[in-house]
């Protein structure tokens, strides 16, 4: 995203707030961030300049840069010190040998001895100091000038070089550590949610459900759960944003349906005696606390009575959940109502949200579906979403007759169809009941 | 994704152009946060040219109304494409954000100035 801005004039030369040194203050949640002194020196050039890196000075004669570079023909930086003896900028072999090939004229008079190379180093030198985290000097990187922005740096260690770096070696170890985080992400998210990292099918007796994650570890968590030889509930919830964060609170939603609903600790006597609205306030709540701010998802959370038939429907902000009756199909969220509580209508952001509720009084043979948003969001080769009216047109044409898993089948090659050949872009999850 | 910020005495109004997505969400929050730590008394946002929003969007800007919101400060929206309405209204956030049909109205009900900061260049850029 570039930002024009226009600021008041009293705000102009106004820096960054100043970074701390050392950002142990801030936690450390993950590999990712454990990382974070592993700026990594480019050994290549260090090695072959017997294990450390040559730091010129402004005097240095150019004849010495053209030897140096010349004997090391990997050598493709050099930090420059000032005569005080602070990095002052750096000489790129692309810039220095440019200026020595103008003409001939040049190439004599930069290489006589007594020329040095303080007036061919570009000041706007890159120094990071060994303590930063990978992300920090990332972004610091990407700020530079265009012409600049991939150049070498320099890493310093208590106001010392230590080495030069690449933008490609800081980058390598960005990727290092998110996939290692994202590894240890989805193995967790296997072992707590029990699903293998590409599908998920359960077959109950009449629900059924499937959760196929885009890429491993997902999003999307959606999962029948039978309180009760009456009660049944169902859930699907979407998680905002990807990768890592995405699935951190995954796995929260998922512990918190262990804890609040699977295996309810059986000594916690007053989540036993709540009745589901409180339960999933109660749900909400201790998602919201254990998750950042910023994250959310949207859902919707059902009980379904098998005994009445009657499903209670609780709406997230998540709005896709649709009901076949004969050969019609519903929207079940359309005209649902937040509380006005001034909360966003979405799950696990704020401890006090409570999703609206609707009840409905099922038929025999009604199938109720419902899908993430990966589903109707999916764009065909025009580039146009599925969207609501898709899903209802290939919902109307189910076989009734088929069992549940036949729908999810029917449902996953209407939808296949209308992507075509373009792009999956995000997990999809599908949910099924019939009310017998 | 591309923003631009005009300050006003009273408010900010930051216009945003392109699809609002995973990839610049986190940088939208900044901005919002940027501000508010300016001490804007209200936050525009103009969403007329936005595509595209998703749910990575739509969490920068619930992060911008509750920022606003603590301080008892005005965190607004106008001028949402059909596509992004109908998003808004599928989500239930029509009833969370205060949405207006354009800036002028926004400007209007609100009753902000259109009198640039002091010393703001509005048609500078930097």
């Amino acid at each position: 995203m570039e930002v024009e801005e226009r600021p008041q004039p009293t705000q102009a030369g106004a820096g960054p707030a100043p970074q701390s040194r050392r950002s142990s203050e801030r936690p450390i949640f993950s590999a990712y961030e454990v990382g974070k002194i592993a700026v990594p020196v480019e050994r290549i050039i260090a090695e072959e300049l017997g294990g450390h890196t040559p730091v010129l000075t402004e005097d240095t004669p150019t004849l010495e840069v053209f030897e140096l570079y010349r004997n090391y023909p990997r050598a493709d930086f050099f930090p420059v010190k000032s005569r005080d003896g602070k990095i002052a900028g750096y000489l790129r072999r692309q810039m220095f040998f440019a200026a020595l090939s103008q003409n001939d004229f040049t190439r004599d008079l930069l290489l006589k001895p007594n020329v040095s190379i303080g007036s061919l180093m570009d000041p706007r030198v890159a120094i990071i100091d060994a303590w930063t985290r990978l992300s920090d000097a990332s972004d610091r990187l990407m700020a530079r000038e265009e012409e600049i922005r991939f150049d070498p740096f320099v890493i310093t260690l208590d106001g010392e070089v230590m080495g030069i770096s690449s933008v490609r070696r800081l980058l390598e170890g960005l990727n290092k550590y998110l996939r290692m985080d994202m590894e240890a992400c989805a193995r967790a998210q296997r072992s707590l949610l029990d699903s293998p990292p590409l599908q998920k099918v359960e077959n109950l007796a009449q629900t059924h459900v499937s959760v196929l994650p885009l890429a491993d570890p997902g999003g999307d968590i959606a999962g029948i759960v039978e309180l009760s030889e009456r009660l049944t509930l169902l859930y699907l919830f979407d998680v905002c944003g990807k990768g890592l964060p995405a699935s951190q609170m995954t796995l929260v939603i998922g512990a918190a349906i262990r804890s609040l609903f699977v295996e309810p600790v059986s000594a916690d006597a007053d989540l036993l005696r709540l009745g589901l609205s409180q339960r999933l306030q109660r749900f909400n709540r201790l998602v919201a606390e254990m998750t950042p701010e910023t994250n959310y998802a949207t859902g919707i959370v059902a009980a379904y009575d098998k005994q009445t038939r009657v499903l209670q429907l609780f709406d997230y902000g998540h709005a896709l959940a649709y009901l076949r009756r004969g050969s019609r199909v519903f929207s079940l969220c359309e005209g649902l109502e937040s509380d006005h509580s001034g909360e966003p209508p979405f799950f696990g952001i704020s401890a006090e949200t409570r999703a609206p509720v609707r009840n409905f009084q099922l038929r025999r043979g009604d199938l109720l579906m419902l899908c993430s948003d990966g589903i109707a969001e999916q764009k065909n080769e025009e580039g146009v979403d599925w969207g609501p009216r898709g899903i209802c047109a290939a919902l109307r044409c189910v076989d009734p007759d088929q069992p549940l898993d036949a729908a999810l089948v029917w449902m996953e090659a209407s939808w296949r169809a209308y992507r075509g050949q373009s792009r999956i872009t995000d997990d999809r999850s599908w949910l099924f009941l019939r009310a017998d | 994704m591309e923003a631009t910020v005009d300050r006003y005495v009273d408010h900010t109004l930051v216009s945003l152009r392109g699809e609002l997505d995973l990839y610049n969400a986190s940088r939208l929050r900044e901005i919002i946060t940027a501000e508010s730590m300016q001490g804007s008394a209200a936050l525009l946002i103009n969403l007329t040219d936005v595509s595209f929003i998703d749910s990575s969007g739509i969490g920068a800007l619930i992060h911008g109304k509750g920022l606003f919101q603590k301080s008892g400060r005005v965190f607004a929206l106008c001028s949402l494409q059909p596509s992004t309405q109908a998003v808004f209204r599928m989500t239930r956030l029509e009833a969370f954000f205060k949405i207006f049909a354009d800036e002028e109205t926004a400007v209007r009900e609100l009753e902000l100035s259109r009198e640039p900061a002091r010393g703001a260049a509005t048609e500078a850029s930097l």
